[in-house]
């Protein structure tokens, strides 16, 4: 537990240390709840969703985004660990590389979650109007951080793997994007045509962004159970992966 | 001190038995080596680059995995045991692997907690550390400011953080100044007088006879000789000749076989304007005839000299003959072929 918290704590003290990328990655959401939000603000979502606007529907889905984005590129910092030789000296203590791996996995979710909050309280800002309640914020939370974990997991065995910033900005570019727009973060699955619909019934992404978007926009836990399940299961696999990937680059460094 | 019995005891601290490490390239780091390593000493590895000295201590270390063979550490198996052996063992190794974003107290503190260090006296035992290694008014300053000295410092700092029994260090003094190189020295004469056995990779052979009391001569991942400094060049060195000639020496030239044919000169090798002639004779005053024979043989070829000098028996000479390759040289293995000269250095047998 306290190898947990040290590592824990050395992820945040990176993190505050570079508030401009921290500053940055708040720029972008923010930019697509404005722009989208805006641009399709006449965009007819009552069709599918009644009594409810676009703004209200994106608030969500943005909030997914920032976490999708930000957990491809949490492997960046060990690849910056790798390149200085400092992951491979933490790996060489007689601490378990898991257990480092998860400090560092914990800091990156918290502050996703965190960043995920406040994108949720500008778009309230801007005037998306969400059905608050604090079982819906818990809901959505743990799905988003179900999601989170699955993908920080992701990009850190990427980034063990491959050791390379440019393999980094590859996966971001590959995953991203497909993942984003196969999803219901931005347009509900049933205006989608059927065959984008049925690759956005099995895309994490669209489990974690429902699950949110019914807590928060209906107070709705219908979808949730299955979800959460889901998620939990995808983020457990790739949780494994990540673990035993740590475990064997100490082996072999 | 060495030991030639299998297994460890409370006298030896590693043992290996045909270790060999193969990497996925092929390139063979370890070849079936045995090696005895006792407690309460110094002992360094020496050889060129190549030679197994790294891969030998990352195995010792716990961070690579033999093909085959077996080593035993501590009286633990490396096979089976690996992650208790790691609270007894301090690896540093040749690069600095630090954080230059973390100050030295954070690093210090996150590997204390790495180490598992109890919270009680981890604040202590961190200050005490960076008392003794001259990093106390440092630490609360980011690594990114420190000079090349204080980083080495704090990465020797983190090697012995949680006071191992076994200390493993990869040419520790490799891009330190003086002043630093006596310090890293000092460290290990403290480590040693304390109990604690030190295995050291090193290509400065003044320094390993100086300070250490066992080597382990290794070459193509193999252990040539070991034994103490005096006892390895007792045994494998001799007297040798350092010709400065005024032209170079090329590498169809007839002087170094000439010279070999001289009795008492065991072989010649030639490098630039630099002639090396290795004399079979020990005795000081036979060894002085065979030096004047050499002399006049060149005067006689009516050949420059800008000077010469006689050595003594050394490592340096030790490894020569052992291997046929100059200890600083730096080619690579599979460039560095015995007898037929490496590093623009040719022999003549």
């Amino acid at each position: 537990m306290q190898i947990l918290g040290a590592v824990w704590w050395r992820t945040w003290l990176k993190t505050a240390r570079r508030p401009v990328v921290l500053t940055f990655s708040f720029v972008q959401p923010i930019m697509w709840i404005l722009f989208f939000g805006f641009l399709f603000q006449r965009f007819d979502i009552g069709l599918v969703l009644h009594g409810v606007r676009y703004l209200d529907f994106l608030v969500p889905g943005v909030c997914a985004m920032t976490v999708l984005f930000g957990a491809s590129q949490s492997g960046i910092g060990l690849i910056r660990d790798m390149q200085t030789g400092f992951l491979q000296r933490l790996f060489a203590s007689p601490a378990n590389p898991g257990v480092v791996l998860c400090g560092k996995l914990l800091a990156d979710v918290v502050r996703l979650l965190a960043q995920a909050t406040v994108i949720g309280l500008l778009g309230l800002v801007v005037g998306a109007k969400l059905h608050l309640t604090l079982a819906g914020l818990g809901a959505s939370l743990l799905a988003l951080g179900l999601f989170a974990i699955a993908f920080c997991s992701l990009s850190c065995v990427v980034a063990m793997k491959t050791g390379a910033q440019e393999s980094m900005a590859t996966f971001v570019h590959l995953v991203n994007m497909p993942l984003l727009f196969t999803s219901s973060a931005l347009v509900p699955a049933r205006q989608m045509p059927d065959w984008l619909a049925a690759i956005s019934r099995v895309n994490p992404l669209t489990l974690a962004v429902d699950a949110s978007r019914d807590a928060l926009l209906f107070g709705e836990f219908g979808s949730l159970g299955r979800a959460l399940m889901l998620l939990a299961a995808v983020g457990t696999v790739l949780l494994a992966i990540a673990w035993t990937t740590a475990t064997g680059l100490r082996r072999e460094n | 001190m060495l030991t030639s019995e299998y297994g460890t005891d409370a006298e030896t601290a590693v043992v290996a038995r045909a270790l060999t490490k193969r990497y996925a390239n092929g390139v063979v780091a370890l070849d079936q080596l045995d090696l005895d390593i006792g407690r309460a000493g110094i002992m360094a590895l020496i050889g060129n680059n190549g030679s197994g000295k790294t891969t030998l201590l990352k195995l010792l270390a716990g961070l690579l995995t033999p093909n085959s063979g077996s080593a035993q550490t501590l009286g633990c198996d490396l096979a089976t045991q690996p992650i208790s052996l790691r609270r007894r063992i301090g690896y540093v190794s040749q690069a600095v692997e630090l954080d230059p974003e973390m100050t030295g107290q954070e690093t210090l503190s996150l590997f204390a907690t790495l180490h598992g260090l109890p919270r009680a006296t981890r604040h202590a035992r961190v200050a005490a550390l960076a008392e003794s290694f001259g990093l106390a008014e440092h630490l609360p300053r980011s690594v990114s400011t420190y000079s090349g000295g204080l980083r080495q410092r704090l990465h020797l700092a983190l090697g012995v953080l949680h006071e191992p029994e076994l200390l493993l260090l990869d040419e520790p003094t490799a891009a330190l100044d003086p002043a630093g190189r006596s310090f890293v020295w000092h460290l290990l004469q403290r480590f040693r007088n304390e109990g604690r056995t030190v295995v050291v990779a090193s290509h400065d052979l003044a320094e390993v006879s100086q300070h250490c009391q066992g080597i382990a001569l290794l070459h193509r991942g193999r252990a040539l000789a070991t034994g103490s400094p005096a006892e390895v060049v007792a045994a494998h060195a001799s007297w040798r000749l350092e010709i400065e000639m005024a032209r170079l020496v090329e590498d169809n030239d007839d002087l170094p076989l000439q010279l070999r044919s001289l009795s008492g000169v065991k072989e010649v090798t030639a490098c630039g304007r630099q002639l090396v002639a290795n004399f079979a004779e020990r005795d000081a005053a036979a060894v002085e005839r065979v030096k004047d024979q050499v002399i006049r043989h060149l005067a006689s070829r009516s050949e420059s000299l800008l000077g010469y000098r006689l050595h003594p028996p050394d490592l340096a000479s030790a490894y020569f003959n052992l291997t046929g390759a100059p200890i600083e040289e730096t080619v690579p293995r599979a460039r560095a072929e015995p007898g037929k000269g490496t590093n623009g250095r040719h022999k003549s047998k």
